[in-house]
């Protein structure tokens, strides 16, 4: 039997935030063996190092710029990057093969799986084309296809590293953490040493709910030289076991060379609002405003962060402050018209919508409030538009389709209007169940 | 009890996720908020001004009741947080309402074979009460919850349910101050993690139907482990898992088949909740007035159900249709209690039901032909209720001027929220609203007493004329400590009137019964339940406020049977007995033990 290896990294939906270059090499290529090369996503790690530069730069453009929030930051360390790893196979089974990884590098996903689809059927334990048609699945969202046959892969290649990769990438972005988790553990238990192994599995931990878990797993890797990306998701867990003093200090020393105490507060205040901890976020970015009242997005931030603990007033004047900094901040412009909308005032909320809307067409949040604004106004014929609108940008948010609902209803269009709150009943029942999976894949609870 | 996970979750997706995300935010947060402008200008918090408020006295300590919940230290496990429902109850049937504390162990405690002992106490007349549990033979029934009272076998002596985990319990009141468990040959002992319960007649036969909500698929030797998962923490800090991510129990519907026994008609009827939401508490009402009783099961963390009675045995969920089975924003709600009410004078009976901290408590405005509209905003009651965790509610008229005012009792679910910096903290004051008589209610919650503010860890509430002395009392039971008997002195002035119904032909307690009154220039409308608020049960009698007015116009009652009676020309602040098809009679007729009891 030969020696089938072939693993790569899948692609996930794009999404807002940097891109990194992408930095492939040309494989040499043999009779016995070539390259499958596959183009990753913003969840892939690869084999990349980013330079303590490249985050300072970023760091710095973003906050300049304010367009991009500091959030971005977390998936800085899942960047694009292409890999591509020796694969071993007959001659016809090599051609097809080859011609599959082809077809999959450029996109073509049918061509792709039909081409792995006849590997198997050659070779039915071929892992390499499990693998990969494990990433043309993932690619074409189809993740319990994808979850099936990489678990089939595995099974018989339980080491597979590349394999144990996707398959927790895919569970990743189902935002399921654990058994994200459980795959990147494994990885990490095979090589400890594997800063992307640690990174993923610290992010599944940090954002799944156990940051003190996390930090036993980045702590050894910040001893010396870390990579940025495990330095952010340090500060965050610090940020979230409420090791306030230790979070801020990592994030001092995440922007070392140019850091001011005011970046360090900043991060620590993105780092608390991201875990929902408004009143320490309050207190860290008023602490970044009090050394440089001028410094870039923190008004915007701490307006949100007003917004959060229903201080509407404190709010509005943040969101307008960084508007007078900056009167092209979209962020800014979305924020006050959505906290308009929040507060009954949807007249007032109107220009600032259609503007968020205008400048930020890919945001269904924009759509969403305006359509919002315009439902409460009783103007159910611009509003269903826009929420028809918000619901094809996101059709996972629950809330869109419940307004949707109530859009269409008052139109008259009862079938539609039901259709509309059977996906919110879906929306509701799929998170539930989610749910569920977590705590018994965690071991809480058992399958009684 | 749900918890704003959503935020962070949402967070790692994309910008325009984190952006709805902080805003969407606004639709919960805001931890000791309490008196803050919020977030919408045009309805912030509304203080009442310029109107006598009554008082509301805690007099627990003379009334003699001595009973104490018991509680865990850190409520490790989510039935430890759960229990405490109150039942108001005139069991002896001397016209005068009497008490029963349920009572749960702690898990530690269970696991070792101990239980904790409920309570009965007798009402004195005379504004003290007497334990008479032992006397009762309901002292120590199960891992009890709550409960709800009907006469199941129309025999003139309430029966009461209680709800419990691993096995509910029927008590036959035997009519000589005690009572019999019947759960066995009744067939209503259901067996899962009951929470809510309330009787009523759905098919019009005479006899009293059970609906029982089950929260939790709950093994005692298998539980949870504390802070082990990302549904086990709240604002980051380790608490007890539950209930999202466990499994949901599914509801029971029990038919009353007139010969004392009850069949399982759950899944016929299409209420068994096959989804498997958390229930907590169930209602009967006939919200579309066809004079047959519909469901409303709140449900925790996921949609409520509302069930339209078909009329044909079985029912339809519209929960999501009608508008009350999301919040506003179709974002799921906690559903812990239920008041019903026509707060509006509109006939038509509307919902508040009570939510987890961060979220305000949704006012389901009953705008008939099943639509309802979430007003919580616009009316006042959302924002000030937004801090607290909110349980036990009521629509009550607590300054007798006609319009229903509302009564909610919080407390938080984890201890734990103590050790956060600020915001959310374990012991909760109460809210008190009265009504604007437009649709608004102003909150007057530092006005009513300082019991009102005492921060407790309240959970069920019941509401009645405790002392006959025509204002409306309130019974607070809390899962930690003692509970709270808050006497309403009223206002010098008002006016008032209370019926006690009997049926028939209908069930012997009416429970289903609507009483519509004009006086004074209004016409308000009451409907007899069972159950309700949180895992609790009001004072079956039909207390109406009258303001100013002295006399009665005209009274319609609407019985279960479809008969209507109509009365004319009462005079104000008396009880009257009313026996179905005789119209009024003497209390003694219909409470066995009234005569020269009732005060007036």
């Amino acid at each position: 039997m030969p020696h089938y290896h072939a693993a790569g990294a899948e692609t996930g939906p794009k999404r807002d935030h940097i891109q990194m270059k992408k930095a492939a090499t040309e494989p040499p290529r043999s009779k016995r063996m070539f390259y499958a090369c596959y183009d990753t996503g913003e969840f892939d790690v690869g084999q990349m190092k980013i330079s303590a530069d490249a985050v300072k730069r970023f760091l710095l453009k973003s906050l300049q710029s304010k367009r991009k929030t500091l959030r971005s930051l977390g998936v800085f360390a899942f960047a694009t990057v292409v890999f591509c790893v020796p694969v071993r196979s007959d001659s016809s089974t090599q051609k097809i093969f080859e011609s599959a990884s082809v077809a999959l590098k450029n996109g073509d996903y049918q061509a792709a799986e039909a081409g792995f689809r006849k590997v198997l059927q050659a070779e039915p334990k071929n892992v390499g084309a499990m693998s990969n048609l494990g990433v043309v699945y993932s690619r074409t969202l189809r993740y319990a296809r994808a979850i099936e046959i990489y678990k089939r892969a595995l099974s018989f290649s339980p080491r597979e590293q590349g394999v144990l990769l996707n398959l927790g990438l895919v569970y990743l972005k189902q935002d399921d953490y654990g058994r994200a988790q459980s795959y990147f553990a494994r990885l990490h238990r095979i090589d400890p040493k594997n800063a992307q192994a640690a990174n993923l599995l610290a992010t599944c931990l940090v954002y799944g709910g156990e940051p003190a878990r996390a930090l036993e797993v980045l702590e050894p890797l910040t001893d010396s030289n870390p990579d940025p990306a495990t330095l952010y998701l340090l500060g965050v867990a610090y940020s979230r076991s409420g090791r306030t003093k230790a979070g801020e200090q990592v994030f001092a020393r995440l922007l070392t060379n140019t850091s001011t105490k005011a970046q360090a507060s900043f991060l620590l205040g993105q780092a608390y609002y991201d875990s929902a901890r408004f009143e320490e976020a309050e207190q860290a970015f008023k602490s970044a405003l009090e050394v440089d009242p001028k410094f870039a997005g923190a008004h915007r931030e701490l307006g949100k962060v007003f917004i959060s603990l229903r201080h509407r007033e404190e709010a509005e004047k943040e969101l307008r402050t960084a508007l007078g900094q900056d009167a092209e901040d979209a962020s800014a412009i979305y924020f006050l018209g959505a906290l308009y909308v929040q507060s009954g005032e949807y007249q007032r909320s109107l220009p600032l919508l259609e503007l968020a809307h205008k400048v930020t067409p890919d945001s269904w949040a924009a759509a969403y409030y305006l359509g919002k604004a315009k439902l409460r106004l009783n103007d159910m014929n611009s509003a269903v538009p826009l929420l028809r609108e918000a619901a094809e940008l996101n059709p996972d948010e629950p809330a869109v389709f419940y307004l949707l609902a109530t859009g269409l209803k008052a139109l008259g269009r009862s079938e539609e209007a039901k259709a509309a709150l059977r996906r919110v009943a879906e929306l509701h029942a799929t998170s539930l169940e989610a749910e569920k999976k977590a705590l018994r894949d965690a071991n809480v609870v058992g399958t009684r | 009890m749900l918890r704003r996970g959503i935020g962070v979750r949402l967070a790692v997706k994309t910008t325009a996720l984190a952006l709805a995300t902080a805003i969407s935010a606004t639709d919960a947060p805001g931890q000791g908020v309490a008196t803050g402008s919020g977030l919408r200008p045009g309805v912030k918090a509304i203080k009442c001004k310029g109107r006598a408020i009554p008082q509301l006295e805690d007099i627990t300590q003379e009334t003699g009741i001595h009973f104490t919940h018991s509680s865990a230290p850190e409520n490790r496990y989510i039935v430890e947080s759960m229990s405490g429902g109150v039942l108001v109850v005139d069991y002896d049937r001397d016209g005068w309402p009497d008490i029963y504390f349920t009572n749960a162990p702690t898990v530690e405690m269970a696991l070792r074979g101990e239980t904790a002992p409920g309570a009965l106490y007798h009402n004195n007349r005379d504004g003290t009460f007497t334990d008479l549990t032992a006397r009762s033979g309901m002292k120590t029934p199960c891992f009890g919850m709550g409960g709800a009272v009907g006469d199941y076998d129309n025999d003139g002596w309430p029966d009461i349910y209680l709800t419990c985990l691993g096995g509910n319990v029927l008590y036959h009141n035997n009519g000589d101050g005690t009572f019999t468990d019947v759960t066995e040959k009744t067939g209503v002992r259901d067996g899962r993690w009951s929470t809510g319960a309330a009787f009523a007649d759905y098919d019009g036969h005479g006899f009293l139907d059970l609906m029982v909500a089950n929260y939790v698929d709950l093994d005692l030797k298998h539980l949870p482990v504390f802070g082990s998962g990302a549904t086990c923490k709240f604002m980051g800090i380790d608490v007890q898992c539950g209930p999202r991510g466990l499994k949901g129990a599914g509801d029971s519907l029990f038919h009353n088949n007139g010969d004392g026994t009850f069949t399982d008609v759950s899944k016929k009827a299409g209420v068994d909740d096959q989804r498997g939401f958390y229930g907590l508490t169930v209602v009967w009402a006939d919200f579309n007035n066809m004079g047959r009783p519909d469901i409303y099961v709140a449900n925790d963390s996921t949609a409520s159900y509302l069930y339209r009675n078909e009329g044909n045995g079985k029912f339809a969920e519209i929960g999501l249709d009608s508008g009350t089975g999301l919040g506003e924003d179709g974002h799921e709600m906690a559903g812990m209690g239920v008041a019903i009410g026509d707060y509006l004078h509109t006939g038509r009976p509307s919902l508040l039901v009570t939510n987890f901290a961060l979220d305000n408590s949704p006012l389901f405005r009953n705008d008939g032909k099943w639509n309802f509209e979430d007003v919580s905003y616009p009316s006042g009651v959302a924002l000030p209720s937004v801090p607290w965790v909110k349980w036990g509610d009521a629509f009550v008229d607590l300054d007798n001027d006609g319009w229903l005012d509302l009564i909610t009792v919080n407390g938080h679910v984890y201890p734990q929220v103590d050790t956060l910096p600020s915001g959310a903290r374990y012991r909760e004051p109460k809210l008190v609203h009265f009504n604007q008589r437009d649709g608004t209610f102003c909150d007057a919650s530092d006005q009513a007493g300082s019991a009102i503010l005492e921060p407790r860890v309240s959970r069920g509430l019941a509401v009645g004329d405790l002392f006959n002395d025509g204002n409306m009392d309130v019974v607070v039971e809390d899962l930690e400590g003692s509970p709270m008997i808050l006497r309403n002195h009223g206002i010098t002035g008002r006016h008032w009137v209370s019926f006690e119904l009997a049926g028939t032909k209908s069930n012997r307690l009416a429970i289903g019964a609507k009483v519509k009154i004009v006086a004074g220039g209004m016409t308000q409308t009451e409907e007899i339940h069972s159950g309700g608020s949180y895992l609790s049960q009001n004072d079956s009698r039909v207390h109406f406020g009258l303001g100013g007015a002295t006399t009665i116009t005209s009274v319609e009652i609407h019985w279960p049977s479809g008969a209507v009676e109509r009365l004319k020309d009462l005079r104000a602040d008396q009880f009257y007995a009313v026996l179905e098809g005789k119209g009024r009679v003497a209390a003694e007729e219909i409470e066995p033990r009234a005569k020269n009891a009732r005060k007036n």
